[in-house]
């Protein structure tokens, strides 16, 4: 005990010798505690974020178990593997293959749709209906309530915690209203735990029975082909891989598939498991973004260490000698390891202390640019984390134990003045070239992000507005649109089912009298009157539907679609010709050819060609658009609905700009993400800049003082100064400049229009980066080229 | 206790070959005070240097008590000098983030001293030295001569074997420069081998012999 009490003393006073040395005159402790600091918010947001997308579903128990269902389709030769599939696909698994022990699927319905309580208490959820073996297969922690018993219940569901929260907590029994207080009731069957946000699932909610489904769609939950639209997942047994159920797999497709239709459709449909864990790490642009963000979180907490370790290098002649004192007196190399780091884990430690108090203040920012709360990343990252925090200890604390090690104590109490030029000279090249590399990322993800959200999609959409109409009451929403028609800021009015915007429905199309399926295409569903002359899509050849005549039995299509037909099936125009829909069947007569537009984002563009039909019937208008002769007219406009909708306060109505830039949310999260990685980087650069002058001009200056009394002038000064670091800073910025093409360039490969690379964006990053380092250099040295050399030669 | 022979140091660079030592054989006995004397440049420092296994000679032969150390590596030399050698330097050498009272106990604690007899040793050292009411002092709070009692405080604490002074005068006034000559004096006394590099004649009369070099060799001794 005594022994132990005189050890933990002997530490403490360690460390109290280690903790005033944080004020040592000529080591900048503090500078680099703050670069640190700096440098390890930026990287460890990064680093959590890399973490938390890497632990998707990986969670819960049995979870490398659990694997997705996908719908494998060859169609003329291509081959396509989708993680949806047909109601009856995942039960019919577990119903087929002894090795699974448990099978669900599930199908959204609804998202961001306003639920209300008895009480009228209205917020908005995810509405999703869910067969009852959900929780055998997820180990989701019930609360309340029996789950199995609720989702085999129609008009029954379950609902996680925070949502039970919002609508009164104590809701287990009572009802739920979907959208309006007078739209169809659920009964609330149980309560859940919520889904964690690394999940796959997290965006499910209200978990509607599935034998509600007669309610609210069209009952595919058997189908076993066509109405591709449920999430299956399996649980195989332990030790059981998906090559062992291929027999099964297959014995299913014989017993269950019309396969001879299939094969004159032209279609060969098989299933496939892929692993859960791997679900959204194997997504290209999830794994892109992991990539990047990795070498960003990299590049900052790199050049923070770097940083320190040039302040560190910078500072050694001044400490050697007291190194050598040590030395003399008995200290081993141990010992001055020992040392040095225990002071590099104080600095760590306030760095980490000062890197969480900058996160805490910049809190909102920074959830608000990595789409998570920070204790999520941060807490579903932490073995990553400590991998950091361990780096950064070892290169802090060793090398600069090395380095006092390796110095000779006879040369030491020599007035040590070796500089370690190139040392230093070596890590500012470093920091150059990250900061480089950052900054020109930068520009190029700004002009990417520009590019997306100016790029036309094919129409003008600077001044259309839309309402999401299903928050209004179908009777209602026909008013809404008469009295919109009558106001002068109004040029048109026209409704839709879904959103351009949106990736949208699939179908197959055939020609009537042939059991081929000739493609795949992009659903509009329902336009209105008007539809693309209201949004502003030319029409290539035809006409477009309109009142006067019989439209439900017609169908236009996209100039892509008639190409394809035209290289498919020898048509030479479209327009006259009948095809039949998967999901409209017909045949339907084709009216009309528009020129194609971009459906989806840049970042997940629908490029399949596309067909819409025409609709009266208001209630399948989920969706109104208004062209105003100029947006002014938007206040106006939602004046009119706050006065007719009076039951519905959300209602609104929304410029597409917004609809647009939203689509681009994660690009935008990333342009910031890049912006503040490449300014911390800058600055820490900048930071290890001055720190290097400031020692140079301190070693130098006597021989400034001999040059100036010889003659020179200040440019002359200036020019030594300048010279030696762009010799340094030249070949940086080059490096740093190709490393910025290379990410630039694997980051655009997932968007379909990309800004180009060009020489001169390049070219301009690079010299306004020299332009700043110069700016600094001149300024650094500017006073000691300027000053009297007596002063300098006194001193010596 | 230390025996030199023929011990050679020779300094190079790139294009420079500069010889310190040019063969320098001298013996010390136990209880000796011996001062080395010679112009700037003669290679006092760097014999001082080699004699507290601070730096190896190119060649030759070095014993400190019977044992050869002349080609030992830095951790082995470093071991010999824990405890044995305590070293008085021009400048002080103290270290600014420490109290005397923490430099002083800087060779204990690296020689594993319990903690109270390490207060114990330091308490006792620093009255010796007539410092104690510094104690808690830093080394920019002392005068020169203070400073210079608190490194002599801090080479003797261990009781060393030999006391290695690099002109210990040179940075002080006369009175404290006659007032660390005596104290060095005294531990001399006691029994303690010091050997001091100085430019001094009134140093070097401390001495009980003078060693002269010139040009990185003896010049015939001086015996006082």
């Amino acid at each position: 005990m005594l022994l132990w009490r005189n050890f933990a003393s002997e530490k403490n006073k360690k460390n109290m010798k280690a903790l005033k040395k944080l004020n040592q005159h000529g080591q900048h402790n503090w500078t680099k505690i703050l670069c640190l600091a700096i440098g390890l918010a930026a990287g460890m947001v990064l680093v959590g974020k890399v973490g938390f997308e890497l632990s998707w579903d990986n969670f819960f128990p049995a979870s490398d178990r659990i694997y997705v269902v996908h719908e494998d389709i060859i169609r003329d030769g291509e081959y396509h593997s989708y993680p949806q599939t047909a109601g009856g696909v995942a039960p019919g698994m577990k119903q087929y293959c002894p090795q699974v022990e448990a099978a669900t699927r599930y199908t959204d319905f609804a998202s961001h749709m306003p639920v209300l309580n008895e009480e009228g208490k209205r917020v908005r959820a995810n509405f999703a209906l869910v067969d009852s073996c959900f929780f055998d297969v997820f180990p989701f922690h019930v609360i309340a309530g029996d789950a199995k018993k609720t989702l085999s219940q129609p008009e029954c569901c379950m609902i996680p915690r925070s949502l039970a929260e919002k609508l009164g907590g104590d809701i287990v029994g009572k009802k739920i209203f979907y959208n309006r207080r007078d739209g169809w009731a659920l009964t609330v069957g149980g309560i859940y735990e919520d889904i964690p946000l690394n999940s796959r699932l997290h965006d499910l909610q209200v978990m509607v029975s599935m034998p509600t489904i007669t309610r609210i769609m069209w009952d595919g939950r058997d189908n076993w082909v066509g109405n591709d639209r449920y999430l299956g997942y399996v649980r195989l047994a332990e030790g059981i891989t998906p090559d062992d159920l291929k027999p099964q797999i297959e014995k299913m497709k014989r017993e269950r598939l019309p396969l001879e239709d299939l094969e004159k459709a032209g279609t060969e449909l098989g299933f496939s498991l892929t692993p859960l864990r791997e679900f959204h790490i194997n997504d290209e642009s999830t794994r892109n973004m992991a990539w990047i963000l990795s070498l960003l979180a990299i590049v900052l907490i790199g050049c923070a260490v770097l940083n320190y370790l040039l302040l560190v290098v910078g500072g050694i002649s001044r400490r050697a000698r007291e190194m050598a004192v040590h030395k003399c007196y008995g200290a081993q190399a141990n010992n001055l390891y020992g040392m040095v780091f225990r002071e590099s884990s104080i600095h760590l430690l306030l760095s980490l202390l000062l890197a969480v108090f900058i996160l805490w203040v910049a809190k909102d920012t920074v959830e608000e640019l990595v789409g998570a709360p920070l204790m999520v990343l941060l807490t579903s990252s932490l073995p990553w984390l400590l991998v950091v925090i361990v780096v950064v200890l070892l290169l802090t604390g060793l090398l600069p134990g090395w380095l006092y090690n390796r110095i000779p104590v006879a040369t030491a109490f020599k007035n040590y003045s070796q500089t370690h030029r190139w040392w230093k000279l070596l890590l500012l090249a470093l920091q150059f070239a990250f900061a480089t590399l950052l900054i020109t990322l930068l520009a190029v993800v700004g002009r990417q992000y520009q590019l997306m959200v100016n790029d036309s999609p094919g129409y003008d959409y600077s001044t259309l507005g839309m309402i999401q109409g299903d928050e209004i009451q179908p009777q209602q929403r026909q008013l809404v649109i008469d009295e919109l028609r009558k106001l002068s800021v109004v040029e048109s009015v026209t409704t839709s089912t879904t959103m351009l915007t949106n990736f949208q429905s699939g179908d197959n199309i055939m020609l009537p009298g042939e059991d081929r399926e000739y493609m795949n295409v992009a659903d509009l569903f329902y336009v209105g009157d008007g539809y693309h002359h209201v949004i502003g899509i030319p029409l290539v050849s035809g006409r477009t539907f309109t009142e006067e005549v019989d439209t439900l039995a017609e169908v236009m299509v996209s100039r892509s679609f008639e190409q394809r037909m035209q290289q498919l099936a020898g048509w030479d125009n479209a327009v006259g010709k009948q095809i039949i829909c998967t999901s409209f069947q017909g045949p339907y007569t084709i009216v009309g050819v528009y020129e194609d537009v971009r459906m989806g984002s840049i970042a997940c563009p629908d490029e399949r060609p596309s067909v819409c039909f025409y609709s009266k019937k208001i209630e399948y208008m989920t969706i109104v658009h208004i062209r105003f002769h100029s947006m002014e007219g938007l206040q106006e406009a939602n004046e009119l609905i706050r006065k007719l909708v009076l039951d519905n306060p959300d209602v609104v109505i929304y410029p597409y700009s917004q609809i647009i830039a939203e689509t681009y949310t994660d690009a935008k999260r990333f342009r910031s993400t890049v912006l503040i990685g490449g300014l911390v980087a800058l600055v820490i650069a900048l930071i290890g800049l001055v720190g290097y002058l400031a020692g140079e001009i301190n070693r130098r200056q006597k021989e400034i003082a001999i040059r100036k009394v010889n003659g020179a002038r200040t440019a002359e000064v200036l020019r030594l100064f300048l010279y030696d670091i762009m010799r340094v800073a030249i070949p940086s910025v080059v490096v740093g400049t190709v490393a910025a093409y290379a990410v630039a360039q694997l980051w655009l490969q997932q968007f379909s229009v990309k800004t180009p690379l060009s020489w001169s964006l390049f070219t301009c990053c690079a010299l306004s980066l020299l332009a700043v380092i110069l700016a600094i250099v001149g300024i650094g040295c500017y006073r000691v080229a300027t000053n009297n050399p007596v002063g300098y030669l006194k001193n010596e | 206790m230390i025996k030199l022979e023929n011990i050679q140091k020779v300094f190079r660079t790139e294009e420079v070959e500069t010889v310190a030592l040019g063969g320098v054989s001298l013996e010390v006995k136990k209880g000796e005070f011996v001062a080395i004397m010679g112009p700037s440049g003669c290679g006092k420092s760097t014999l001082l240097n080699i004699l507290g296994l601070l730096d190896n000679p190119t060649d030759g032969t070095y014993w400190l008590d019977g044992e050869e150390v002349g080609k030992l590596k830095e951790s082995q030399r470093t071991k010999v000098r824990k405890g044995q050698i305590g070293f008085v330097f021009q400048s002080f050498n103290l270290i600014d983030e420490l109290n005397v009272e923490e430099n002083v106990e800087l060779p204990l604690t690296y020689l594993g001293v319990p903690k109270k007899e390490r207060r114990q040793r330091v308490e006792e050292v620093l009255r010796r030295m007539a410092i104690s009411h510094r104690a808690h002092h830093f080394p920019q709070q002392l005068s020169g001569g203070q400073q210079q009692r608190v490194a002599i405080a801090r080479a003797v604490v261990m009781n060393p074997k030999l006391i290695l002074a690099d002109e210990p005068t040179g940075n002080l006034d006369s009175k404290n420069g006659l007032e660390v000559m005596q104290l060095l004096t005294e531990l001399n006394q006691e029994g303690t081998t010091v050997v001091m590099v100085t430019h001094s004649e009134r140093d070097a009369g401390f001495a009980q012999r003078i060693i002269n070099l010139l040009d990185g060799q003896i010049v015939p001794e001086v015996k006082l």
